[in-house]
């Protein structure tokens, strides 16, 4: 099954182009990373995807729910289910600083799914014993390390049972030490074929976690394939970034 | 003497505190219908609001007291029927105009990425509101909150000016018998009600001080 669908994704902001015509498929279970230079449109793409970025021209299709037809943006009531049907971790993790780490949770399983406090509570628990920090369920973000907070949020995100979900520099916050655990979080998430699309400035994490990559420079992509482009930078434009 | 002056400061008083809790009644929900105004997608909507919030911290309190107990009568030759009246809805109005600017600051002093984190996990813009945002509102707003109500206790002491017997209007009858001490006296009323009020609303900080 086809996850994501994106083709020509154009976006402008004024007369500055940052994207130039995007296109991406994404299948069931595959892990698809985006690399390039800082400024080349990798984070606006990831977020156009899930509409926190709103697209100029090309169509977007979400789980076969066309949610943007030639840069028409489809009515929520079509829609909503399809972008409901995938979750995202940011840079800055975004944790809901008032409540607590199980309710950060349980809270949109209960809001938005209509789940059941226990229902609710049993989940957050499993997902929580799962990213290692069950132990640190009733305290609030402001008392976790940045590496617990961003657990907290894939837990929150695998929480409502997405397709698939987008990773939006999970690591560029942390400290070498936490970003390692996030990796191998994330690398666990994909030994379980979630589907997951991973902006991401960590190389060799990229090479060896993903079925793509795929090198985005300047607002558009330069070069895809297999992880071994990492090897053998088919483009002057990957070489160049790989050997920064 | 002294039970004399302590009857009719503590009547006074009474009227003080009548004008002060009505105010905060009416223009704590006022502000938000306010603040929705003046922060509406709809531009001339929130150009009127600016321009009201503008006209309203740009002039006295005392001038608009005046205005809203004489305007209606001349232009409209409805008088208006109580002085009270007149005062409750210059304060309410008044004071609504400055919250509805401090909610402002609070609703905007929100991370987009709380709103980004909210959208994502598919709540609507109520339930982001509801769930998300109104805690996070109310902590930052408590502090200035406190300052606009504190304010308020003693701006209550212009309802003089056009007739009200509050507080300091008791006291200033005993100068007329040349008493003068009743008029300072009048000082320990608002220092023990600020008094209480500031232990109140460093309660209120404390409770919500369980997150940053």
């Amino acid at each position: 099954m086809t996850v994501i669908e994106a083709r020509n994704i154009h976006k402008s902001y004024g007369k500055l182009e940052v994207l130039k015509g995007i296109d991406l498929t994404v299948e069931q279970g595959e892990v698809i990373s985006l690399l390039g230079p800082s400024g080349g449109g990798k984070s606006t793409f990831l977020r156009s995807l899930i509409n926190l970025e709103s697209i100029s021209q090309g169509s977007i299709t979400i789980c076969g729910t066309p949610v943007v037809i030639d840069g028409e943006y489809q009515h929520n009531t079509y829609t909503s289910q399809a972008y409901r049907s995938l979750g995202m971790v940011f840079q800055g993790f975004n944790l809901f600083p008032h409540k607590s780490v199980i309710e950060n949770v349980t809270m949109s399983q209960m809001i938005v799914n209509k789940a059941s406090k226990k229902e609710a509570q049993d989940k957050a628990m499993s997902l929580l014993e799962r990213v290692n920090l069950s132990d640190k369920r009733d305290a609030y973000p402001c008392q976790l390390s940045g590496g617990q907070q961003q657990r907290v949020a894939i837990a929150r995100a695998l929480a409502m049972n997405p397709t698939a979900v987008l990773f939006d520099e999970p690591t560029s916050a942390l400290d070498p030490l936490l970003t390692s655990d996030i990796l191998k979080i994330i690398r666990d998430l994909a030994q379980q074929h979630l589907t997951m699309i991973i902006v991401t400035h960590e190389i060799a994490f990229a090479q060896n976690v993903s079925d793509r990559i795929v090198f985005m420079s300047n607002g558009s992509i330069c070069e895809e394939g297999t992880p071994d482009i990492i090897e053998h930078p088919q483009t002057a434009e990957l070489r160049s970034f790989l050997n920064k | 003497m002294f039970y004399n002056v302590f009857l009719s400061l503590t009547n006074g008083f009474i009227q003080t505190l009548f004008i002060f809790t009505a105010t905060l009644l009416g223009a704590i929900p006022l502000g938000v219908l306010i603040c929705i105004c003046s922060t509406a997608s709809f531009r001339p909507i929130r150009w009127i609001a600016k321009a009201f919030i503008w006209a309203i911290r740009g002039t006295p309190l005392m001038l608009q007291m005046f205005v809203i107990l004489y305007v209606p009568g001349i232009i409209f030759d409805i008088p208006m029927k109580s002085r009270m009246t007149a005062v409750l809805v210059a304060f309410i109005i008044n004071y609504a105009a400055y919250f509805s600017e401090i909610y402002r600051a609070g609703i905007q002093s929100i991370p987009a990425g709380q709103f980004e984190a909210a959208k994502v996990l598919g709540m609507t813009g109520w339930q982001t509101f509801w769930h998300v945002c109104l805690m996070q509102i109310i902590k930052r707003i408590v502090p200035p909150m406190s300052n606009e109500i504190i304010t308020l206790v003693k701006d209550t002491s212009l309802a003089r000016v056009i007739g009200i017997a509050e507080v300091v209007m008791c006291a200033e009858r005993f100068t007329r018998e040349g008493i003068i001490w009743p008029l300072f006296f009048t000082g320990i009323y608002y220092l023990i009600f600020v008094g209480l009020l500031t232990l109140l609303f460093s309660f209120i900080e404390k409770k919500l001080n369980y997150y940053r």
